[in-house]
């Protein structure tokens, strides 16, 4: 794959696992979809910092998915339906999201100093991230929001510090927000200490 | 040996090793509280960056610690800083000896502080904003309840205070590029008002304050007191920091009249929802939203003596929200509610937890001898100084939350029924009468008692 080519493939692989991290209620497909969400995200962020750096934040994403899944208990209490209206909403909503994107993409890109392309890919997953914080209540959910919201600034933030406290800073941010998440998950199959 | 290993280092390695004996609640709540109490008096003993002699023995506490490639630096003008913040730890901690919270409160509220005070001492300090999502996160386990879903309210707080780092750090790079660039109005108002978008998320400025009275409903009261008496106070002390640090934000107006003006809505709105509240620990949180918007109005004022109101008004907040806190931990635990109509006549069954509550509430409103009111006095003249067009609706707020006192007043001292008396622990009836009585003391007495508290304000020189 010639490097020009890179950041449409990288753009393309957040496009889907966003949609499905939106859309999608089975655990197991939002988790690949989060792995493959953290690819992207490290295809872009080798561009503006280095192959370890890019790395780190890489098996931080991938650590993160790793303890919300084994967060989750065997059998679900409580499955969440997404009716077909719903879903249909969902997707329509990410749309618009995506629409929108593609339209300030060049003025935010003049500002950022990124180019167009990774632009887009930084503004889907904020905006993608941002949709699914306002459209759940399930900590799992919002977990995975917080985490693609952080995943689009992360793309914005490469490219104007590449320190290595930051970058490891982000990273404990990561896993500190599945950790977070896991211990929500886990909560009400926990002895209460009242 | 340097401060920051001193005062965050050896926290966070305390933290570490009170986890590994949570379950011994009593030593936990002992040690940390030691630790702590030792932790702010060294502030105030030891002298930063200068040779100690001990006999032969000479030490010098060096300001700065390097970590990959960045520092962090504790001078002696944060010992004032330092000698707060762990003094209001050792105060919460200490009262955990009566309200039980959760196993892990002394170690995570430990941690978190450690990672407030690192926020503080790193520099540069817009990466403070990733050590405050740190301590955020460190800070979740507290408010929720093994056994219990994850409520709203946490999940809000998360949310909204996560979404406040990436704003403070584009504010960061945005400030960076004005910094070379001083000229360029857009970019500096972009910064601004990136900054300002971040401090709101972080503060729970309005509207971004609805999961305040939510947690305070979820979560243990007393750790719920916890988090809304060290994180705004720290917060606003980080903010105070760029404030200082940044002479684009500090010749602002714009950035002022908007922490005045939102101070005001918080007071203002604050004050309303509290004349409606029926329930005891949401009231908590109305009175801490109007004590942000207090805050923000004595920053947004930018003068000296609203600067004096934001330094001594932090103790007198702490103790009547600790108090509260604790007083509504005793009831919850006796009543299994906190609704007002499950508290009728709470004066005859719980006296001393039912009178802490109605004189922190009506401390927290200002009334005349308890120890908010001379501040808020002065406060509220150079308010009126300035412009008339905010007293009315100051007013108007505090005027809500005497109406609440009243109510909850009124509740109390009615009929109880047949219920039988269920008396206060003793160690809690004495930290209760105790609260209250320092706060009598410092509404009689507030220029002796809180003149100390000044000293706050030499960190912040340019300010």
């Amino acid at each position: 794959m010639t490097g020009d080519l890179i950041p449409y493939f990288s753009l393309f692989l957040i496009l889907l696992s966003t949609l499905e991290l939106l859309v999608g209620t089975r655990l197991r497909r939002m988790m690949i979809a989060l792995a493959i969400m953290y690819l992207g995200q490290f295809l872009l962020l080798i561009n503006n910092l280095s192959l370890g750096l890019s790395a780190v934040e890489l098996v931080a994403g991938w650590m993160a998915m790793a303890i919300l899944l084994a967060s989750q208990p065997s059998v679900e209490t409580h499955p969440q339906f997404i009716n077909r209206q719903g879903t249909i909403f969902r997707i329509i909503a990410a749309l618009v999201i995506w629409l929108l994107v593609f339209l300030i993409a060049p003025n935010v890109s003049l500002i950022s100093a990124l180019p167009t392309q990774a632009t887009w890919s930084a503004l889907i997953l904020i905006g993608m991230g941002l949709l699914q914080l306002g459209m759940t209540t399930r900590p799992v959910k919002v977990i995975i929001g917080l985490l693609t919201v952080l995943a689009g600034f992360e793309i914005f933030y490469a490219a104007v510090e590449n320190s290595v406290l930051v970058a490891g800073l982000l990273a404990m941010i990561t896993i500190g927000l599945a950790a977070v998440g896991a211990y929500m998950i886990t909560l009400p199959f926990l002895e209460s200490t009242e | 040996m340097n401060a920051p290993l001193i005062w965050i280092g050896f926290p966070l390695v305390v933290s570490g090793i009170l986890l590994l004996f949570r379950r011994k609640r009593v030593l936990t709540v002992y040690i940390g509280s030691f630790v702590c109490i030792v932790l702010a008096f060294s502030a105030m003993v030891l002298p930063i960056g200068e040779v100690i002699s001990f006999g032969n023995l000479t030490v010098q506490i060096n300001p700065a610690m390097t970590i990959l490639g960045r520092q962090l630096i504790i001078e002696s003008a944060d010992s004032a800083i330092l000698s707060l913040v762990y003094g209001m730890t050792c105060f919460w901690f200490f009262g955990a000896l009566i309200s039980r919270p959760s196993p892990i409160f002394i170690s995570a509220g430990m941690a978190m502080v450690a990672f407030l005070v690192a926020a503080i001492a790193v520099d540069p300090f817009l990466f403070s904003a990733l050590l405050i999502e740190i301590a955020i996160l460190i800070s979740i386990p507290l408010i929720l309840r093994p056994g219990f879903p994850a409520g709203s309210g946490s999940q809000r707080y998360l949310v909204f205070l996560t979404l406040g780092m990436p704003f403070i750090l584009l504010a960061g790079w945005a400030l960076g590029g004005s910094g070379a660039n001083l000229g360029d109005p857009n970019l500096v108002l972009s910064a601004t008002f990136l900054l300002g978008l971040g401090f709101a998320f972080l503060l729970a400025v309005f509207p971004f304050y609805s999961w305040i009275p939510l947690v305070a409903d979820e979560a243990p009261p007393y750790a719920a007191g916890f988090l809304f008496s060290t994180l705004p106070v720290m917060i606003l002390i980080i903010l105070l920091d760029f404030i200082d640090g940044l002479a684009i934000i500090r010749e602002s107006n714009l950035f002022f009249q908007a922490l005045e003006f939102f101070g005001v809505v918080m007071i203002f709105t604050g004050g309303i929802w509290s004349a409606f509240q029926k329930n005891l620990a949401r009231l908590t949180g109305y009175a801490v939203i109007m004590e942000t918007g207090f805050f923000l109005i004595a920053i947004g004022m930018k003068s000296e003596s609203s600067l004096e109101y934001f330094a001594q008004s932090i103790v007198p907040r702490l103790v009547a929200i600790g108090l509260i806190c604790l007083a509504i931990t005793l009831v919850k635990r006796k009543e299994n509610s906190l609704d007002e109509k499950d508290l009728q006549g709470l004066f005859r069954r719980m006296p001393f937890s039912a009178g802490a509550i109605i004189t922190a509430i009506f401390s927290l409103a200002g009334l005349p001898l308890l120890a908010e009111f001379s501040l808020k006095l002065n406060l509220l003249t150079q308010v009126s100084i300035q412009s008339n067009a905010f007293i009315p609706w100051i007013y108007v707020g505090i005027l809500g939350m005497f109406i609440a006192g009243f109510r909850f007043l009124a509740v109390f001292i009615g009929s109880p029924g047949e219920t039988l008396p269920n008396l206060e622990p003793r160690l809690a009836r004495v930290l209760l009468v105790t609260g209250v009585i320092v706060l009598i003391l410092i509404g009689l007495f507030p220029s002796y008692l809180l003149g100390g508290q000044l000293d706050l304000l030499k960190t912040f020189p340019t300010f």
